[in-house]
C-alpha cells in the first residue's frame, strides 16, 4: 500500500508542478504585452508600466517563475487587479460555496442517480428499465444551462417555489465562518440561516446534478447486470437468498469498485458545470468569480482561481484513486 | 449485397447488428438530419439568419396569437427568425464538432500510437503531459486557453480540440498495448519494418473502430462545449447564430418570449442524444461482447 502511496504521491506531485507552469503562462502566452492586454487599450503608459514592475514582467522568465513558485508556496497569490483584494482571501470566501454546491449536486446525483441503476438492473428489460435508461441517455445529452434556465423560469418564475440567486436572502444577515453556510449555519445554531441556505441550493444543485446522475445510473445499472450473472450469484440464489439481499448486499458491494471510480471521475465534471450553473443561478462561488476575472482581463485573478480548481481536482483524483486501490486489492499489485 | 461486395461478410454482419438497434436508427436518423439541415441551410431557411426586422421583434411561434407562418418558431428580440437561425446554427455546430473533433484525432492518434509503441520516456513524457491536462476541468481548461487567445467562434474550436486531446491519446495508447503483442505486428517486425510503418500501416487501421465510436461521442461533446463557452460569452460572438450564443440571447427575455431561449436548447439536445444515440449503437455493433 505504501509503494502505491508513494507512487500515486509522486505522480500528484508531477501534475501539480505541470500545472503551476500551465498557470504561470497564463500570462505570458497573451498577444502582445501582457501588462498592456490586462489593463487595456485604453490606459496610461504610466499604469502600464507599474503593473510591468509590480507583476515582475520585466525581469527574465525563468526568474519569474522562480519568484512565482516563492510566492506560491508561502500561499501568496497576489492581489486582484479589479478589486485589489488578495486573491487567496477571495478564494477562501468562493471556494466553498462552489464545493458546498458541488457537493450537494453530487449527493443528488448518487442518491437517484444508485438508487435507479440498481432498481433498473434488477428489473432488466421492465418498463421501468426502459424509462431508466432513456431518462439517463436524455440527463446526458442535456445542456445543463439550459436545463437551469428553465428550472429557474419554471420553479422560480412562474411557480414561485425557490430563489432565483444568490445563498441566502439579500436582507438576512448571517456572518459565515468558514463561507459553508450549511455548516456554518448549523454551529451557529440557526436552523433558520440553513433552510434558507438549503432553499437556495436546490435549484442550482438540482440542474447541476443531471449529467452526473445519468452517468451514475447508467454505470450502476451496467455493473449491477454484470455481477448478477457471476457464479456467486448463482450460489447465493441456490441458498435460497431473497431477492432483496442478493441485489443490495451481494450484487451491488461487488459492483462497487467501477461505480466508485465513476463517482469520483464525476467531481471534474461537478466542477466544470457548476463554473457554467453559477452564473445562472448568480452563485457566489468560483465560477462567477472566474468569468467575471476572464472578462476584465484581470489575469493575477484567473491564474490563483484557475490553480486552485486544479489543485482541488487534483486533490479528489488522487483520494479516489486511493479509495479504489483499497477496496480493490488487485490494484495494488 | 452491395455491403456483401463492398466490405465483406464481416461488414455485413455488422450492418445488420446496426439495423437491428432501433436506438442506433433513431440516433442516425437524427444526426443525418442535423447534417442535411446543415448543408441546406441557404435553401432550407425561409429567412436570412442576421436580418433584423424590428417591426417583426418578439413575435411567438406560429401557434400562438399573433404568431404567422413567415416566422414558424417565432422572433427574437431584434426580429430575426430564429427558425433560420437554428438551420444556419445547425451548419456552425458541425463545423464545430467536424473541426474540432478531427484536430484531436489528427493530434492524439500519432501521440498515443508513439507512446503506446515505443514506450519509455517518450510514454513518461506524452502521458505526464496529458495528466496536467487531465488536472483542470475540461470547461475551465477551455475557458483559459479563450482567454488567451481572445473570445470567438475559431478559438473556441481550438480550445475544444485541446481539451478533448487526451481522450484520443489514452485510447489511442491502450489500443496500441494491446495490439503491440499480437502476431502480425511482431511478423512484421521480424521482417524488418520499421516502426512507423508498423504503427501507421499496421496497428492504426486495425484500432480504427474503437476511435470511430469515440469521435462519434467526441462530436456530441464538441457541440456541448462550443454551446456553453458561447453561452458565457467565451465563444461565438453576435450576430453568429450559434445556438449557444442564440441562447444566451434569450436569456434576458425568457418571460416576454420563452420561445427564444427554448429552440436553442432543444436543438443543442437533439443533436447531443443523436450523436450519443449514434455512437452507443455503433460501439454495439462493432464490438458484439459489450452487448
Amino acid at each position: 500500500m505504501s509503494k502505491v502511496l508513494s507512487k500515486r504521491f509522486v505522480s500528484l506531485l508531477v501534475t501539480l508542478f505541470g500545472l503551476t507552469v500551465v498557470v504561470f503562462s497564463i500570462v505570458h502566452l497573451l498577444p502582445g504585452d501582457p501588462a498592456q492586454v490586462m489593463l487595456g487599450e485604453r490606459a496610461t503608459p504610466s499604469a502600464v508600466i507599474q503593473l510591468r514592475e509590480e507583476m515582475g514582467l520585466d525581469r527574465p522568465l525563468l526568474l519569474q517563475y522562480g519568484s512565482y513558485l516563492g510566492k506560491l508556496l508561502k500561499g501568496d497569490l497576489g492581489r486582484s487587479l479589479q478589486t485589489r483584494q488578495e486573491i487567496s482571501t477571495i478564494i477562501s470566501e468562493k471556494f466553498p460555496a462552489t464545493l458546498e454546491l458541488t457537493a450537494v449536486a453530487l449527493f443528488f446525483s448518487i442518491l437517484v442517480g444508485m438508487s435507479a441503476g440498481v432498481f433498473a438492473a434488477s428489473r432488466r428489460n421492465s418498463f421501468f428499465d426502459s424509462a431508466v435508461m432513456i431518462g439517463a441517455l436524455t440527463g446526458i445529452s442535456m445542456p445543463i444551462f439550459w436545463l437551469a434556465l428553465i428550472l429557474l423560469y419554471v420553479f422560480g418564475f412562474q411557480l414561485n417555489l425557490f430563489p432565483i440567486t444568490g445563498r441566502l436572502p439579500a436582507d438576512l444577515t448571517f456572518k459565515p465562518i468558514t463561507y459553508f453556510i450549511l455548516f456554518d449555519s448549523l454551529i451557529s445554531g440557526r436552523l433558520d440561516v440553513f433552510c434558507k441556505a438549503l432553499h437556495h441550493l436546490i435549484l442550482p444543485a438540482l440542474a447541476l446534478s443531471t449529467i452526473p446522475m445519468a452517468i451514475i445510473a447508467r454505470i450502476t445499472r451496467a455493473a449491477v447486470i454484470e455481477t448478477l450473472g457471476e457464479d456467486f450469484i448463482r450460489t447465493a440464489r441456490a441458498k435460497g437468498l431473497t431477492e432483496k439481499v442478493i441485489v443490495l448486499k451481494h450484487a451491488l458491494t461487488t459492483a462497487l469498485i467501477p461505480i466508485l471510480t465513476v463517482i469520483g471521475l464525476q467531481f471534474g465534471l461537478l466542477l466544470g458545470g457548476a463554473i457554467i450553473t453559477e452564473t445562472i443561478f448568480a452563485w457566489p462561488g468560483m465560477g462567477t468569480w472566474l468569468l467575471s476575472a476572464v472578462n476584465s482581463r484581470d489575469y493575477p485573478a484567473v491564474q490563483g482561481g484557475v490553480l486552485a480548481v486544479g489543485l482541488a481536482f487534483s486533490l479528489v483524483n488522487l483520494a479516489v484513486d486511493l479509495l479504489y486501490s483499497a477496496v480493490d486489492p488487485r490494484i495494488r499489485k | 449485397m452491395i455491403v456483401h461486395s463492398l466490405f465483406g461478410p464481416e461488414g455485413e454482419k455488422l450492418l445488420k447488428r446496426f439495423l437491428r438497434n432501433k436506438s442506433a436508427l433513431v440516433g442516425l436518423a437524427i444526426v443525418a438530419c442535423f447534417i442535411a439541415t446543415a448543408l441546406l441551410a441557404a435553401l432550407i431557411a425561409p429567412h436570412s439568419p442576421i436580418e433584423q426586422i424590428l417591426n417583426d421583434r418578439l413575435t411567438p411561434p406560429v401557434w400562438l396569437t399573433h404568431g404567422n407562418w413567415s416566422y414558424p418558431l417565432g422572433t427574437d428580440d431584434l426580429g430575426r427568425c430564429i427558425l433560420s437561425r437554428l438551420i444556419y446554427g445547425a451548419r456552425i455546430s458541425l463545423m464545430i464538432g467536424v473541426f474540432s473533433v478531427g484536430a484531436s484525432i489528427l493530434l492524439g492518434l500519432p501521440l498515443g500510437l508513439l507512446a503506446g509503441y515505443l514506450g519509455g520516456w517518450v510514454d513518461q513524457v506524452i502521458m505526464r503531459i496529458m495528466d496536467i491536462m487531465l488536472a483542470l476541468p475540461a470547461i475551465l481548461l477551455a475557458i483559459v486557453i479563450v482567454a488567451i487567445l481572445g473570445p470567438d467562434l475559431k478559438n473556441a474550436m481550438i480550445a475544444i480540440g485541446i481539451v478533448n486531446l487526451p481522450q484520443y491519446v489514452r485510447l489511442m495508447r491502450a489500443l496500441t498495448l494491446r495490439e503491440r503483442t499480437k502476431e502480425y505486428v511482431q511478423a512484421s517486425r521480424s521482417i524488418g519494418s520499421r516502426p512507423p510503418r508498423i504503427m501507421f500501416k499496421g496497428i492504426l487501421p486495425n484500432t480504427l473502430s474503437p476511435i470511430i465510436v469515440q469521435a462519434t461521442m467526441g462530436i456530441a461533446t464538441a457541440v456541448l462545449e462550443a454551446a456553453a463557452l458561447s453561452f458565457i460569452g467565451l465563444g461565438a460572438q453576435p450576430p453568429t447564430p450559434e445556438w449557444g450564443a442564440m441562447l444566451t440571447d434569450g436569456k434576458s427575455y425568457f418571460i416576454k418570449g420563452w420561445w427564444i431561449m427554448t429552440w436553442p436548447g432543444v436543438a443543442i439536445f437533439l443533436t447531443v442524444l443523436g450523436f450519443n444515440l449514434l455512437g452507443d449503437g455503433l460501439r454495439d455493433a462493432l464490438d458484439p461482447k459489450s452487448l
